[in-house]
C-alpha cells in the first residue's frame, strides 16, 4: 500500500478465493478508478481498495459526508465492486465509511470478528439479496357524488373518511400477508422503513420495503411467489410491486442483534 | 413515471423488475439504503408539493448515521413529526383538510421558530441554546 493512502474495505469473501488468479473475483478499479485487490484474513479474504487519504480519508469523509455529489460516485463505485466480486464467489459487503490506515490496522480490527464474519458468510453463501417495493398507484377508495347541501355534504365525509381508514387497514392487511408469503420462500427477511418521496423520486407513496435473502435455487419460487402476491392480493387494491436485485446481500451481512429472522417481524405498516 | 423494459407499468402484468434485469442503474436511493447501514434519508432541498400547491420548502439535511446512533444524537424527527409521517402514508385523498391542516402547522413551526430566535437572544447563548432546542424537538 502506497504512502498516503488508506485502505478502503469492501466486503468479505472465504479464503479459498486466494488461490485464484485475482482478475476473477474483483474488478480491476473501484471507487474513483482506484486499484482493487485481495487482502488474507485467516480464513477469510477481505476485497480491499487503496484510495488516497486526500480526497478520500477521515477528514474527506468530515468534510464531505453530506455532499450528495461527493457521496454518489462513492456509493456507488462501492456498491459496483461487491456487484462484481458477488458475481464471482460469496461476499458479505460491508458498509461506508469502512477506511482504515492500513492493511495492519485493518488487519487487526477485523480479525477479532473472523469467526462471526464466517459464520455469516456462511449462512448468506449460495443466496442473493432481492429488493421489494410496493407503491399505491391508485386508491381505490370510491369518490362521493356531489353534495346537495351542507347536510349531505357532512353525511358524505364522514363516509368518506370512514372508507379511507376502512381502504388502508384493508391494504395494511394485504401487505401483511404478501410480505409474509415473501418471508415464507426466502431464507431471511427484513422490513426496512418505506423510502419518502424526496428520496424514491416518486409520487407514489411506499407503502412497503422489504429485503430478502433467497437461496439461488429457490430464486424462480421466490419470483412465482411474486408474482402471486402482486396479482392475486396488491393490483387489485391498487399496490403495484417492483423487485430488484439480485443485490449482495447487504441487509444479511451483520447478524440479527437478538438472533432472530423473519419470524418475528411485526409486519409492514402503513403510516402509524 | 416507473417503466419495465416490457413496456410501461400495467395492472395485470405482476411485479415489475427493476436493477440488474434491465438497464436501468439501481436507483440511488437503494443503493445508499444499503450502503450506508441503515443510512439515513436525505437529500439537499426539496420542495414538497401537494396537489400542485407548493406549500413548504423544507431543507433537510444529508446525515450518515444509523437510526440508533441518530437516536443517540437526539435525532428522530422521522419517527414522530406528523408531517413526514402523513406523506409517507400516502393517502392523498382527502388533500383540502390536509392542505389545511399542514398550513396550520407551518404557522405553527414558524411561530415556534420565531419564539426560538428570542429565546436565544435572550439568555445570550445562542448555539447551547439552539443544540438543546433541535435535540427536544427532534
Amino acid at each position: 500500500m502506497a504512502e498516503g493512502h488508506v485502505v478502503h474495505a469492501y466486503g468479505v469473501a472465504p479464503a479459498v478465493v486466494l488461490d485464484v488468479p485475482e482478475h476473477k473475483v474483483v474488478p480491476p478499479t473501484g471507487i474513483a478508478g482506484t486499484p482493487v485487490r485481495l487482502l488474507a484474513l485467516g480464513e477469510l479474504a477481505v476485497v480491499v481498495g487503496d484510495l488516497p487519504e486526500e480526497g478520500f480519508g477521515e477528514a474527506a469523509w468530515r468534510e464531505h459526508a453530506e455532499d450528495p455529489d461527493w457521496l454518489e460516485p462513492v456509493a456507488r463505485g462501492h456498491h459496483e465492486v461487491l456487484q462484481a466480486v458477488a458475481a464471482a464467489t460469496d461476499v458479505l459487503p460491508l458498509r461506508l465509511p469502512g477506511i482504515y490506515r492500513d492493511d495492519a490496522e485493518l488487519q487487526g480490527l477485523l480479525g477479532g470478528q473472523e469467526e462471526p464474519l464466517t459464520r455469516r458468510l456462511q449462512f448468506v453463501a449460495g443466496h442473493d439479496e432481492w429488493g421489494v417495493h410496493v407503491h399505491l398507484v391508485e386508491d381505490t377508495a370510491e369518490e362521493a357524488p356531489e353534495a346537495t347541501s351542507g347536510r349531505d355534504y357532512l353525511m358524505q365525509r364522514k363516509a368518506q373518511v370512514a372508507g379511507r381508514d376502512a381502504a388502508r387497514e384493508e391494504r395494511q392487511r394485504l401487505l401483511t400477508e404478501a410480505y409474509a408469503g415473501l418471508a415464507q420462500v426466502s431464507t431471511d427477511s427484513v422490513l426496512n422503513r418505506p423510502q419518502d418521496r424526496a428520496l424514491s423520486g416518486r409520487e407514489d407513496p411506499m407503502l412497503l420495503n422489504s429485503a430478502h435473502l433467497v437461496a439461488k435455487e429457490a430464486q424462480q419460487q421466490f419470483f412465482a411467489r411474486a408474482d402471486e402476491v402482486s396479482r392475486g392480493l396488491l393490483e387489485p387494491a391498487g399496490m403495484v410491486m417492483e423487485i430488484s436485485g439480485p443485490w449482495p446481500p447487504y441487509n444479511f451481512a451483520a447478524p440479527a442483534a437478538d438472533g432472530n429472522g423473519a419470524a418475528d417481524d411485526p409486519g409492514p405498516t402503513e403510516g402509524r | 413515471m416507473t417503466q419495465s423494459p416490457e413496456g410501461p407499468v400495467s395492472r395485470s402484468q405482476g411485479p415489475v423488475f427493476v436493477g440488474n434485469r434491465t438497464p436501468r442503474p439501481e436507483s440511488l436511493a437503494d443503493v445508499l439504503e444499503r450502503v450506508l447501514d441503515k443510512g439515513i434519508v436525505i437529500v439537499g432541498d426539496i420542495q414538497v408539493r401537494l396537489l400542485d400547491i407548493e406549500l413548504l420548502t423544507i431543507k433537510l439535511r444529508l446525515m450518515i448515521a444509523s437510526v440508533d446512533r441518530a437516536r443517540e444524537m437526539g435525532i428522530n424527527w422521522w419517527e414522530g413529526d406528523p408531517f413526514v409521517t402523513n406523506l409517507e402514508e400516502g393517502d392523498d385523498s382527502g388533500a383540502s383538510d390536509r392542505e389545511l391542516e399542514l398550513q396550520q402547522r407551518v404557522e405553527a413551526l414558524e411561530r415556534r421558530l420565531g419564539s426560538d430566535g428570542q429565546e436565544q437572544q435572550l439568555e445570550g447563548q445562542p448555539e447551547r441554546q439552539r443544540e438543546g432546542e433541535e435535540t427536544r424537538r427532534g
